[in-house]
């Protein structure tokens, strides 16, 4: 079977990571508004992105290489730089609070409460106006996109939106397992 | 040959017998891929050794000299504290939050993070730390988010950085900070609780930098604070709830708080200040986590005393006692400021280490960073070659005076002299400014010296005792029978209370008197540059920093610090050469670089003094 353009591309940007072939973390100071400890994550491929804790979202994605540390981590010296994307960005996106639950024009109450590694994913958990929210981000199988799934462990009850700036309230609707999955394709750069 | 094998083999031999005790200093090796200094270290109850980078990663290392180092976790922003509850879960304290990573499939590596706290503000203000964790017996967890700093590296990044994203409300108004250390976002200068069951709450304001959070074995909570604005000293803070240890930027948060009620003299009512006052200069610049040494006297014979890394390459000893239900106590350097054999051997203290932790076979770890520019990265252990040394052991309150004890015995006439002992006292100013000079020196007079039997100790009565002073005792010329000397003859007691309860507003300090002009620690060294200033500011400097190695007489220690008496060539050097010295020590003699601990005002008073009480004037 001849592989799609973006499997194609996937695969580059495998073969551009080198031996990237788990999931990396860095938390400090990121560049385009991103609160202070937000997370650069890279996942395998080549796919890297930015998840606010402060937001509790996906801000920003971009592919190709990671992260330079050096002015964010000068060594010997002080923190004051942002660290520089080695990548083009992708995908972008802005707003307080983006998942909302019950009512979009209600800012929620969001809190960070910690994340879990896995081969070829990260996981976050927050809460949403104390609802505790499991949200995964892997890159889709074959490439071409980024999956976020949302979860949630105590089971749930309710409407859920996706909030951002510029756009109208976006309903979530579940999938027959409860979760709820966004798909952001990677194939253009982002404004 | 093989009798020149005999003679070294019996040479080694006896060299423990006559060789004094004192403590080895070792580098330990550390993997080439670990990132950036060691910011923190800590020991789980099996014995392996962790550590973190100030660039964000977790290393463990299992018990045992050969076992290797593995990397844990990775990605922490800046963490500077750690409790490794065991090889599978451990807690690091970094900017955002306490992190409680758990390794729950056994490979090694921590896979699930659990965010603890986080409801302090943060910025990208480099100064924003988060220092502890210190964990109590009920399991809360305690940190502090330090106060901001206004300094950043360009106007381009001052102009920027109001405007760059933040957690929590940020809130630039005035609260009587003046000198560049503020309070932005919430419970910045503040230690805060981390119940177990989730809460959070406030629980102590007014630090600047409290870079150092811990219990004591009998569960009380101490931490170290740096000098700043408000802050006239270093010191050994003893923490409860509700305190005020003296920033007033930290108020801005309290709801009761009023600019009334942060006025000079409001705040100083309610100041407390340090259980120990650190002197700043003599006892460091930069205290870090205070540690006790628990070990039973694997350590030596301070046993239940603290230990604190300080980041001007010094490690400053401290004791504590409740006089009267308040902590006080004495400080006491004790590696950094003499570093000649025979009491401290191997490899040179490095800069930069204020982390540490004791080991389970007694020995002391601590973590350097180079950090914000003077330290130097690695890891050190330090061992005690099981022999007593002479030192002073501890200052203790006695009902009029103080009783000084000793590792040693001395000879008991010896000890009855009381010009054998010089003890000053002062106290500094509560002030905005940064910073305080000495204030209210005086000579103390011992009336009276009362040697134990044994030697050991001696209970010095003075002609007056008085509380919310800091006591200088400095006992140069005591030595043992057998000639030893003390390593370091310098020790400070703070006496916050009387035992009969007299305990002063304001603690070891006092409001500048009206038309008295506050000056800062800096303007009051600058201040004195007659010839005669700089020979008495010189010798107060050369008591506190160089008699232990150079000696009272100037005649120093054989292989070790310069004798500027009979050796004619040391102090025949220009004035640049020897202040260059003085600036930047002399590695191979283990003298430290006094130019990150002494201003150049006091550099040259030293030099000066150093000069007319030891030598001919150099050739200019």
């Amino acid at each position: 079977m001849r592989p799609s353009r973006s499997r194609t591309a996937y695969l580059l940007a495998c073969l551009a990571a080198g031996a990237q072939a788990e999931v990396r973390v860095e938390r400090g100071y990121l560049p385009h508004g991103a609160a202070p400890s937000s997370f650069a994550v890279a996942l395998p491929g080549g796919v890297n992105f930015c998840f606010d804790p402060v937001r509790c979202g996906v801000s920003y994605v971009w592919t190709g290489g990671f992260l330079d540390l050096a002015p964010m981590r000068p060594g010997p010296g002080k923190f004051i730089k942002p660290a520089v994307l080695e990548g083009s960005l992708v995908h972008r996106e802005e707003g307080v609070a983006p998942l909302r639950r019950g009512d979009p024009a209600k800012v929620p109450e969001v809190a960070f409460t910690g994340y879990a590694l896995r081969d070829d994913a990260i996981e976050f958990r927050y809460t949403v106006d104390g609802v505790p929210v499991r949200e995964e981000v892997r890159v889709k199988s074959g490439g071409g996109a980024l999956l976020r799934t949302m979860h949630f462990p105590a089971g749930n009850d309710a409407r859920w939106w996706r909030v951002l700036d510029g756009r109208p309230p976006e309903r979530l609707a579940p999938g027959m397992d409860g979760k709820i999955t966004l798909e952001i394709p990677l194939g253009k750069t982002a404004p | 040959m093989k009798r020149y094998a005999i003679l070294v083999a019996v040479l080694v031999a006896l060299v423990p017998l006559v060789a004094r005790a004192g403590y080895i200093i070792e580098n330990l090796n550390l993997p080439a891929e670990m990132r950036g200094g060691i910011a923190a270290v800590a020991f789980t109850p099996g014995g392996s050794a962790v550590v973190a980078t100030r660039l964000g990663e977790i290393w463990l290392r299992p018990a045992g000299e050969r076992a290797a180092w593995r990397r844990f976790a990775g990605g922490l922003d800046e963490p500077m504290g750690l409790i490794a509850e065991s090889e599978n879960v451990i807690l690091a304290a970094h900017r955002p939050e306490v992190l409680r990573m758990t390794d729950s499939d056994g490979d090694g590596r921590a896979g699930t993070f659990e965010a603890i706290g986080g409801r302090w503000g943060q910025s990208i203000n480099y100064h924003e730390f988060l220092f502890g964790p210190a964990r109590d017996a009920a399991g809360n967890v305690f940190v502090a988010p330090s106060l901001d700093s206004t300094t950043t590296s360009d106007a381009a990044q001052k102009a920027a950085y109001p405007n760059l994203p933040a957690r929590g409300r940020r809130d630039f108004s005035f609260n009587g900070e003046t000198t560049g250390h503020n309070s932005e976002t919430p419970w910045r200068g503040w230690i805060v609780r981390l119940g177990a069951d989730g809460s959070f709450e406030p629980w102590a304001s007014g630090f600047r930098q409290a870079n150092g959070l811990a219990f004591s074995p009998g569960g009380d909570l101490f931490a170290t604070d740096n000098q700043g604005d408000y802050k006239a000293s270093t010191g050994l803070l003893h923490i409860t709830r509700g305190d005020f240890h003296g920033h007033a930027a930290s108020l801005k948060w309290e709801t009761a708080s009023t600019p009334e009620s942060a006025t000079p003299a409001a705040l100083w009512r309610r100041l407390k200040t340090p259980a120990v006052v650190f002197p700043h200069g003599p006892m460091g610049t930069s205290p870090g986590q205070p540690v006790w040494d628990t070990t039973g006297g694997r350590f030596g014979p301070f046993t239940g005393q603290v230990f604190t890394g300080d980041y001007s390459r010094l490690v400053v000893r401290a004791s504590l006692e409740q006089v009267a239900g308040v902590w006080q106590g004495a400080c006491f350097p004790f590696l950094g400021r003499n570093e000649a054999p025979p009491h401290v051997t191997g490899v040179r203290l490095k800069g930069g280490g204020t982390r540490s932790a004791f080991a389970p076979d007694g020995s002391w770890w601590i973590a350097c960073t180079a950090g914000w520019g003077a330290g130097e990265d690695g890891l050190q252990r330090i061992r005690w070659d099981g022999r007593a040394g002479l030192e002073i052991l501890d200052i203790k309150l006695a009902p009029r005076g103080l009783r000084v004890s000793f590792t040693r015995p001395l000879p008991v006439a010896e000890l009855a002299r009381t010009a054998a002992y010089e003890v000053n006292r002062f106290r500094y100013y509560y002030q905005s400014k940064y910073g305080s000079p000495p204030v209210d020196e005086a000579r103390v007079k011992v009336v009276a010296a009362r040697p134990a039997p044994d030697g050991k100790s001696v209970e010095l009565e003075f002609d007056e005792l008085v509380a919310g002073f800091i006591h200088e005792v400095s006992v140069p010329t005591l030595q043992a029978a057998d000639g030893e000397r003390i390593a370091n003859p310098l020790g400070y007691y703070t006496v916050n209370a009387l035992t009969d309860g007299t305990r002063p507003v304001g603690g070891t300090t006092r409001l500048p008197r009206p038309g008295e002009t506050a000056m800062t620690a800096r303007d009051a060294a600058n201040k004195g540059t007659s010839r005669e200033a700089l020979f008495a500011a010189g010798e107060k400097i050369y008591r506190a920093y160089c008699v232990g190695c150079h000696q009272p007489d100037g005649r120093g220690v054989p292989g070790g610090a310069a004798n500027f008496v009979d050796d004619r060539t040391r102090l025949a050097k220009e004035d640049a050469a020897l202040l260059a010295i003085i600036d930047q020590g002399n590695e191979a003699k283990g003298m430290p670089a006094f130019g990150a601990i002494l201003s150049p005002i006091q550099r040259r008073a030293a030099l000066a003094y150093v000069r007319a009480a030891f030598g001919p004037a150099a050739e200019r």
